[in-house]
């Protein structure tokens, strides 16, 4: 017999979608939870605000089960609701700010190019970002996650922060910078 | 740095609690949208039957209307 662990998400989402059984959601919010939560403890650094945040997203998920048309990628769906809620809260929160800025300066800059700079950071240990990670901004924290930790494309995040490329690329680039000044001096402190 | 990223990852799990929570919350969402299904659909069925239990009187006070108008 199968047993739940060896069930694809694909399969028990259909099961949902087509019994709306409350029961098979049991093992998907076994399978998120944890991941869902530590992204946004990661955000937010707020054990109460992340507890909160994770019940949310989790209820989105159900809800929003019947309108999952493909599933090809449950996972990344998951991660896509977990950031996008992530950002509605921070805007709420005014965490993220609209800035002006010259759209010019950064739209031609290449995927290429934002790869190249990343190479600066290469040397970066764990050690290292897990203390300099702490003392960036949460808008900082959530687009640095998005692009290194998820891959997700310029286009993707800009969709998410319903921003246009350009101004991703120049936060992820502010964003950068800030955490190689974070690095220099906790080096230089050593 | 992309490697360090993923990484990063902290060991905290979801509090033991928050499944219930969820659990609850959902089950209140569903007791909700049964009750809203319930009301339009006794609504509705109400409508039909009034409708159908008054036809005729309604029939018969277009007709009413309808001499009042051939009158004038």
């Amino acid at each position: 017999m199968e047993t739940s662990d060896h069930i694809s998400d694909k399969k028990i989402v259909e099961q949902i979608i087509a019994t709306g059984d409350m029961e098979l959601f049991h093992i998907l919010y076994d399978r998120y939870v944890d991941k869902v939560y530590r992204k946004c403890l990661l955000l937010t650094k707020d054990k109460e605000v992340s507890k909160d945040l994770t019940h949310d997203i989790l209820i989105k998920v159900f809800l929003n089960l019947s309108k999952l048309k493909k599933i090809t990628n449950f996972s990344l769906w998951v991660h896509s609701i977990t950031y996008n809620h992530c950002i509605d809260y921070l805007r709420r929160k005014n965490k993220i700010k609209h800035e002006d800025y010259d759209e010019a300066l950064f739209e031609n800059i290449t995927e290429e190019e934002i790869e190249r700079e990343q190479q600066e950071l290469k040397e970066l240990r764990l050690s290292e970002l897990e203390v300099v990670f702490e003392q960036l901004n949460q808008e900082e924290r959530l687009i640095l996650l998005m692009r290194y930790k998820d891959g997700l494309s310029i286009k993707a995040i800009a969709k998410a922060f319903g921003v246009g490329e350009s101004a991703v690329k120049m936060r992820l680039k502010r964003s950068r910078d800030h955490l190689a000044a974070l690095l220099t001096k906790i080096n230089s402190q050593a | 740095m992309r490697e360090q990223f993923k990484k990063l990852e902290p060991k905290e799990h979801a509090p033991a609690e928050l499944k219930k929570e969820v659990f609850d919350s959902l089950e209140t969402l569903k007791l909700i949208a049964d009750v809203v299904d319930l009301f339009t659909a006794k609504f509705v069925v109400s409508e039909t039957e009034l409708t159908s239990m008054f036809g005729a009187d309604f029939e018969d006070i277009r007709d009413v209307d309808k001499n009042l108008e051939e009158k004038k």
